[in-house]
């Protein structure tokens, strides 16, 4: 996600939703080739290994965001079930791959 | 004669005509009153037959969870609870159910428990209430592409499988055609992966977010929808090991668009199902009461589903910093009282006793919560945040 110009704080959101909380996470992601640069010196990531991230940051990078939003808990806001495994055909949980 | 969808039927009202109809029987009293269900809508239908009329072996085969088809004429109902019935002129069992063997599966009508619902989640589509739950599941996807599709934006199908060069992926499920019997090493006794299919180590995606930031800068807007993965050993009623994701992505925009996206979107989404499934809703609704009232009193909905629903539909999401959000909490009364479990500190991350203060005791509706301390993001609970989690460890900077 993106450093916000305090250099404190980053340019993230969360929706919360009453009664389940996080429904959605989301930022501004960082598409400034520099920063993503330092970034990669800061945490020993070889620039080879996410060479094609950073070539959408070289040629014509432009600010874009994004948020993600797990189905299952629309559906459980939307229906009133509170186990997230009865909003879904055929759950898949430890132990258990049945059906 | 095609057959008609109850669904349909009801929705017509028209009386006098001859159709067809099939379904699975919920219940026969009297001899005479067979409730069938064809999936199609939760409403059943009745037929009304004359027993006498039929051969005793065709009789003894209509029994719960049977399955029939019937011609017959559409009537105004004399009896309670329907307006429409079907009076008989033709029935076929189609596929007979063993009374003795159905007593001991969900199908026996009665009270069922989640758990064993769950247990026969191969049947479980025949009852009200997974009926209610999966025909709003469709509804949902359906209004999502249909927002997004209205709006421009373009599907992207990001891969299931992905590559990751990055150590510590601890919690994402291992795709190999390596054979587990002979695992390939090399000279330092590593696995070599050079030998897989994909001739590098590779896992099932916990997220379509990088895809989709590609596609978004070509395309401009795109939206994924498929499902993610986490190894994650919790078995708890919010994870689950294998679920769908939905993440659009655009182009030309900032933290506000983004907010402005989310917020027209959930309300777009809400709203569909308010409108197209009332129904299925009104159905749930009830049943969260009755589920409600063997709750303690502390564990009970303030609103009813609909309530709930509505409640995002028709309010502006309060949207407030988190810096704010802080001074909002430092100045409320269970903080005061110490009544918080977690400590309430610029810099450290809201706990979902904070979330829900806010949401539930303060704003009373949705709340949006953005420019969160750098330190503090993607370090957080939550299933959104711990894919970001994840996606820190495979890329470090990236979430």
């Amino acid at each position: 996600m993106r450093n916000n110009d305090d250099n404190k704080t980053v340019a993230a959101m969360d929706v919360l939703f009453p009664g389940i909380g996080e429904i959605i996470g989301g930022s501004q992601r960082e598409e400034r080739l520099d920063v993503l640069k330092q970034k990669c010196m800061e945490f020993d990531i070889p620039e080879d290994h996410v060479w094609w991230y950073l070539e959408t940051r070289k040629f014509g990078t432009v600010p874009h965001a994004g948020f993600g939003l797990g189905f299952e808990r629309l559906v459980m806001f939307c229906t009133g079930m509170t186990n997230i495994r009865d909003v879904i055909p055929f759950p898949r949980t430890p132990k258990n791959a049945e059906f | 004669m095609k057959r008609k969808k109850i669904k349909a039927l009801i929705e017509s009202g028209t009386v006098g005509s001859q159709v067809k109809v099939s379904g699975w029987v919920r219940s026969f009293r009297n001899d005479r009153f067979i409730a069938i269900n064809d999936g199609s809508c939760i409403q059943t239908m009745q037929i009304v037959i004359e027993s006498e009329k039929l051969t005793s072996d065709v009789l003894t085969q209509i029994t719960v969870g049977s399955a029939l088809t019937v011609v017959g004429t559409m009537v105004e109902s004399q009896g309670r609870g329907q307006t429409i019935e079907i009076h008989a002129e033709e029935i076929k069992v189609v596929g007979h159910a063993d009374t003795e063997a159905i007593s001991k599966t969900i199908l026996q009508p009665k009270r069922h428990s989640l758990e064993t619902l769950r247990e026969q989640a191969h049947l479980r589509f025949r009852t009200n209430t997974f009926g209610a739950v999966f025909r709003i599941r469709h509804h949902l996807a359906f209004a999502i592409h249909k927002y997004f599709n209205d709006r421009g934006f373009f599907y992207l199908h990001a891969p299931i499988i992905t590559g990751s060069d990055a150590e510590g992926a601890g919690e994402m499920f291992k795709v190999t055609s390596l054979d587990l019997k002979s695992i390939p090493k090399n000279d330092t006794g590593e696995v070599d992966f050079s030998e897989d299919f994909f001739g590098k180590e590779t896992h099932l995606t916990v997220s379509g977010q990088l895809e989709a930031e590609l596609g978004a800068l070509g395309l401009g807007q795109v939206y994924t929808f498929g499902p993610t993965f986490r190894a994650e050993n919790s078995n708890t009623s919010r994870h689950l090991a294998e679920f769908w994701m939905i993440e659009p992505e655009i182009a030309f925009a900032d933290l506000e668009d983004d907010m402005d996206l989310g917020e027209e979107f959930l309300k777009y989404c809400v709203d569909y199902i308010l409108q197209n499934c009332k129904e299925d809703i009104e159905f749930l609704d009830n049943r969260s009461v009755q589920e409600d009232k063997g709750k303690p009193q502390a564990e009970r909905n303030e609103l009813t589903l609909t309530e709930r629903m509505e409640l995002i539909v028709n309010n502006q999401f309060e949207r407030i910093t988190y810096t704010k959000a802080i001074e909002v909490l430092e100045r409320s009364k269970p903080y005061k009282k110490k009544k918080f479990k977690f400590p309430v500190e610029w810099g450290t991350d809201l706990a979902s006793e904070h979330e829900r203060y806010l949401v539930e005791k303060h704003f009373k509706k949705p709340v949006i919560i953005y420019n969160y301390p750098a330190s503090i993001k993607p370090f957080t609970c939550g299933i959104m945040t711990i894919i970001r989690q994840l996606l820190l460890w495979m890329f470090y900077f990236q979430a």
